[in-house]
């Protein structure tokens, strides 16, 4: 082996492990018709190996399969019998459909709650009430209505931090009141003098009448924080807006 | 067919069925593979159920970028070195083999020959036999062999040309 050059014995060990490109089985044979020594280390090598290649292979005994399979312990990775069932139970197939449909009622009612219910009709009567209004309140505005089948006014009056909208409306047509307020503002309630089959909704900081005939009430609201609190004010009908002001308190 | 990963998967969720199908698909070459390393019948099958019973154990620290069968391979091989270890005399030669059928000399002569190819083979350090067996009768590539036997790729071809090269040493003394 000392004679011979240890590249060419990488070589001829690529050969027998059939990873010899034939650019280095060229190499190798040239090198080796000119080296006796190498050639018979080349023959001698791939002789024994030829030999090795050529032992057959064992069988092992036709029990050994059943010998493993016993000798194992199986419980090692076995799932817990009674969680798993609770679990397997609870989450059936035929049971997501319901879990789903609870999920989907559940999330509705969350979204009507925060996004439909801002727009929804109030009840009058849950916000009727019978506050009494102070004689030294002082009027902030008054705003005197003529146009279109409208006539009327409406007086804004206030009293450390209520203040209220008095609305005497005379109309032949529906026309909506729009009245948009501040975050510090508060919608509080609604008296009725002599209004009858009036339509009131509240919105993200809004109060919303719907008029027709002959109608005489107040809206009342409250205010916290100090500073001047600007109040907007529009009349609608048939989606015309005939008259807007802002009021300042 | 369900792949090996699969299987261990299912095996960690305490399916039986699914390790019984990893044991039929490599048993028989594990043991093949034990019985070149051993020469032994019965040591073979003791290595064999030794090297299932420890991947099982070791399932969970399976990891799957490698192959399961190279890592089950690397549990028997370790088996084996465990084993010859214990057990000094590892030159026991097992009589047990098949003939071809042809006449009466002929069968001797490659009687003879099997018989000393298997005693040099035995007599070959496991440091060298391991990669020769490994790369003879179940054809590992080097980079299979260096995870196998957790060495370098470089160590594998040092050993197994060495090996090689031992082993026809070895057989020119006893006049192959």
């Amino acid at each position: 082996m000392e004679n011979i050059d240890k590249h060419y014995i990488e070589l001829i060990n690529k050969e027998i492990d059939h990873i010899i490109t034939p650019a280095e089985k060229t190499k190798l044979h040239n090198y080796l018709s000119d080296n006796k020594t190498a050639k018979e280390y080349y023959d001698a090598l791939i002789m024994t190996n030829n030999y090795v290649d050529s032992l057959p292979d064992q069988e092992p005994s036709e029990n050994l399969k059943k010998q493993i399979i016993n000798s194992i312990d199986f419980s090692r990775y076995s799932a817990k019998p009674q969680k798993q069932h609770f679990w397997n139970l609870l989450f059936r197939p035929k049971f997501r459909l319901a879990y789903a449909f609870a999920i989907g009622l559940f999330l509705g009612i969350i979204f009507y709650a925060i996004l439909v219910d801002n727009s929804n009709t109030i009840n009058i009567n849950d916000v009727y009430g019978t506050i009494g209004i102070n004689n030294e309140a002082t009027t902030v505005d008054e705003l005197p209505l003529k146009f279109s089948d409208i006539t009327g006014k409406i007086d804004v009056k206030s009293v450390d931090k209520n203040f209220w909208f008095n609305l005497d409306l005379n109309s032949i047509n529906k026309f909506d009141v729009f009245i948009s307020y501040p975050e510090h503002v508060k919608f509080e309630n609604i008296r009725l003098g002599q209004a009858k089959d009036i339509e009131i909704s509240k919105g993200q900081n809004f109060i919303k009448t719907t008029n027709s005939g002959s109608q005489k009430y107040s809206l009342l609201f409250s205010q916290n924080g100090t500073g001047t609190t600007t109040l907007h004010i529009q009349i609608q009908q048939a989606g015309t807006v005939l008259y807007e002001h802002n009021i300042s308190l | 067919m369900i792949n090996d990963n699969k299987l261990v998967e299912e095996c960690l969720t305490g399916n039986k069925k699914s390790f019984e199908e990893i044991v039929e698909r490599y048993y028989k070459t594990i043991f093949r593979l034990s019985y070149r390393l051993t020469r032994d019948y019965d040591n073979a099958e003791e290595i064999t159920q030794s090297t299932f019973v420890k991947a099982y154990e070791n399932l969970s620290s399976f990891n799957s970028k490698y192959k399961f069968f190279s890592w089950l391979y690397r549990i028997a091989v370790n088996q084996a070195i465990n084993f010859t270890k214990r057990e000094k005399n590892n030159e026991k030669i097992d009589e047990r083999f098949s003939t071809d059928e042809e006449n009466p000399d002929k069968i001797y002569d490659k009687v003879e020959l099997k018989k000393k190819v298997r005693e040099a083979l035995m007599q070959l350090d496991l440091l060298y036999r391991l990669p020769v067996v490994l790369k003879h009768f179940f054809d590992y590539s080097y980079k299979e062999l260096s995870y196998i036997l957790d060495i370098p790729e470089k160590t594998v071809k040092s050993r197994l040309f060495t090996g090689r090269q031992i082993l026809k040493e070895i057989l020119i003394k006893n006049r192959v």
